[in-house]
């Protein structure tokens, strides 16, 4: 008997057993690797799942923000759909794009001149249907607009990312997956501090690092580069 | 396709838009009326103003007594020709033979349109459908010839059928006096007793020619399709321009949705019977000092669909604030473009996800051109200039294969940032470098760089440099 709840225990505790009206099956169905092992475990359905607005919560950049999310994008840019990237904080810088596998006709960024104007545009882009997955920046205190970010991310059926400050982890929201990423000197470290169908997770190491992007082959990927003036 | 064409039987539809005088000026539902052309009372009124108690041929001192807001036009007969005209572009989108009958109807060939559209009632389920949006209340019917249709039309109808004989029984049971035939005449048949088609029909036609004259004879026969009966065609003019001038003064910008709303269902017919596109469309408001306000709304990729214009128009003018009141409006289509079918079929009830393109046209449009860029790549080594937000790339060169540079942040900031002078801090810890990039000599902006990849105590990894003159910058994050 104790074992029996034991591994009952264990399987909820993975998250892989999906206690609504979803099957676990069609979920993992529905879901994309992230492509390290370690962070699949962390996430229901071993993946980032579809429609889904998931938050990323770290103190500065550096901390592995783009690193977990670029095998996604590189899978996700091949498709039809646009990648958009919404205000970030500095320039997605196209070479390490690129080394990544990410197919650069894909992807626009966008800059909003307001508050209000960056979350009409997420909103937007979330639903529109045209984008197969939506990155964005949002300062702190903006629970009511989470909620109706995670709406239009299951109309649009898009994959949400929204990258927020880490003092924003006490705060309520509606996203059903948050992640804490820390930096750590061999990667980063990700805690689930939320995540639908699974209980909170303590930190795992995500071996993302510098050198994953210096070894990357050049002509690994679809990329096309445009040549704009001349060099030696 | 050529027999079929040849065997198929003529079939119209008629629209008659039986309140267009006041309708055109009306520019929301409401309580509305239009005076005679003596101004002393109403001569038509609309749902609202029925509703409310008024009713045609009502003097205005009664119709204000009952209801003192209602709102009353003078006819204005040129206001619903121009909308007529807008609603002949309007029925391009059903048909490519569009017959203008002011003031106030409309003749359109289908039997040619049903195959594309997938038999008549799908046609009609279309076309009621859009109608209902623009809000014009119409009665119609469809006929085996213009007159049959016209006739069943103004009678009120709503026939939407096909066949000769089906058309031809339907028009045995209609009154005489729905015939469009001189007073005299009408009197002449009531005083023999006759009241439907089907009593003259039963008269030999000596007898009618001898009796009524050969004109009456040659009316029938164009009504039953013994005749023929030419009709003279609408054409669409070369450009879109369409101008609409209100009967009050608008104040707030978003009210100035529902005219254009009309005007771009009109726009959309012009286009999809011209297999174009629009690219850019140019929005003007007319102020009351006479002034102009211009708005240059543009479409990524084109687009001949009224609602992502209307859309568009929206975004633009939640944005504008009226520093004075608008007298009237115009839209002009600039830029086309000929249109691939298919993808962009207007009739595909199917439409799904919306245009890509719509999207980023929409984003453009609130937040400004420059505010959605694609990122690429330039060949260059020199940071700044590897990377590029482009909005209209420059002729990309295929298959170019340039060293892709390895060991380069996710984040490069705006400008590199100035961290010391010699001495890098201890909190910094160098990891692999140098890698000296140093070019740009053949132009202005020469540099000479030794990045590395360094740790910070957190466990973050920068992108640093020396320059020249040993000052330390961080270039860009590791994230």
């Amino acid at each position: 008997m104790a074992t029996e709840t034991g591994s009952l225990h264990k399987l909820l505790h993975k998250g892989e057993v999906w206690r609504g009206r979803q099957a676990a099956e069609q979920l993992r169905h529905r879901c994309l690797s992230s492509g390290f092992p370690q962070l699949d475990a962390l996430l229901p359905g071993q993946g980032w799942q579809a429609s889904q607005l998931v938050e990323l919560l770290y103190s500065d950049e550096g901390s592995g923000e783009l690193g977990v999310l670029l095998p996604l994008l590189a899978e996700l840019s091949q498709q039809e759909r646009w990648v958009l990237w919404v205000d970030p904080p500095h320039i997605p810088y196209a070479p390490a794009l690129l080394g990544a596998g990410v197919n650069l006709d894909r992807v626009q960024v966008v800059r909003s001149n307001s508050r209000r104007d960056r979350l009409w545009c997420l909103e937007q882009s979330l639903k529109s249907g045209c984008c197969s997955a939506v990155l964005g920046w949002l300062p702190a205190g903006q629970e009511k607009a989470i909620r109706r970010l995670q709406v239009a991310a299951v109309e649009g059926d898009c994959r949400g990312f929204l990258f927020r400050h880490s003092r924003c982890q006490s705060q309520h929201s509606a996203a059903p997956c948050r992640l804490l990423l820390e930096p750590h000197p061999e990667g980063v470290t990700v805690s689930a501090l939320k995540r639908r169908g699974g209980w909170p997770l303590p930190p795992r190491l995500i071996p993302v690092s510098p050198v994953v992007s210096q070894t990357a082959e050049p002509d690994a990927g679809p990329a096309r580069l445009t040549l704009v003036g001349t060099s030696t | 396709m050529n027999r079929l064409a040849t065997e198929r039987e003529s079939l119209w539809l008629y629209l008659h838009f039986s309140q267009l005088a006041l309708e055109a000026q009306q520019l929301e539902a409401g309580i509305a009326g239009l005076l005679d052309t003596r101004g002393q009372k109403l001569e038509l009124c609309s749902y609202d103003a029925v509703q409310a108690g008024l009713e045609p041929g009502m003097a205005i001192a009664t119709a204000f007594s009952i209801c003192p807001e209602v709102e009353l036009f003078h006819p204005n007969p040129e206001r619903v020709q121009q909308q007529l005209e807008a609603l002949a572009l309007w029925a391009g989108s059903f048909s490519a033979q569009v017959v203008l009958y002011p003031p106030e109807g409309l003749l359109l060939e289908v039997a040619s349109m049903l195959d594309y559209f997938g038999g008549l009632n799908n046609l009609w389920q279309q076309m009621e459908q859009r109608l209902k949006r623009l809000g014009f209340q119409v009665r119609y019917a469809t006929g085996h010839t213009p007159l049959a249709a016209r006739l069943l039309a103004r009678a009120g109808r709503s026939l939407v059928i096909e066949g000769r004989a089906s058309h031809r029984q339907v028009l045995q049971m209609l009154p005489l006096s729905q015939l469009e035939l001189p007073a005299k005449q009408q009197d002449q048949l009531r005083g023999m007793g006759l009241l439907r088609l089907e009593q003259l029909h039963a008269l030999p036609r000596d007898a009618i020619s001898s009796r009524f004259g050969v004109k009456l004879l040659d009316y029938l026969d164009r009504l039953e399709g013994r005749r023929p009966d030419p009709q003279v065609l609408f054409e669409p003019p070369p450009i879109f321009q369409q101008f609409h001038e209100f009967s009050r003064e608008i104040e707030h910008s978003l009210a100035l949705l529902f005219p254009l709303r009309r005007i771009l269902e009109a726009l959309a017919g012009y286009l999809q019977r011209r297999e174009l596109l629009a690219q850019q469309l140019i929005l003007t408001l007319v102020e009351r000092d006479g002034g102009h306000q211009q708005h240059d709304i543009g479409h990524a990729s084109g687009s001949a669909d009224d609602e992502t214009w209307l859309e568009l128009c929206k975004l633009r003018l939640e944005q504008v604030k009226l520093q004075q009141p608008i007298l009237a409006l115009q839209v002009e289509v600039e830029r086309f473009k000929t249109s691939q079918q298919q993808s962009y079929d207007l009739f595909d009830s199917q439409r799904h996800a919306e245009d890509p393109m719509d999207l980023l046209s929409r984003l453009q449009v609130r937040l400004g051109e420059a505010a959605v860029q694609p990122v690429t790549l330039c060949a260059d080594h020199r940071p700044e200039q590897s990377w590029q937000l482009k909005q209209h790339p420059q002729k990309a060169v295929d298959n170019a294969t340039m060293p892709l540079p390895k060991g380069r942040p996710g984040w490069l900031l705006k400008s590199p940032q100035r961290i010391s002078q010699h001495q890098l801090p201890p909190h910094i810890e160098l990891k692999t470098g140098p890698e000296r990039i140093s070019s740009g000599w053949w132009d202005a902006q020469q540099v000479r760089r030794d990045y590395y990849i360094a740790r910070w105590a957190d466990g973050r990894h920068g992108w640093l440099f020396r320059d020249a003159q040993g000052g330390w910058y961080l270039h860009g994050w590791f994230g």
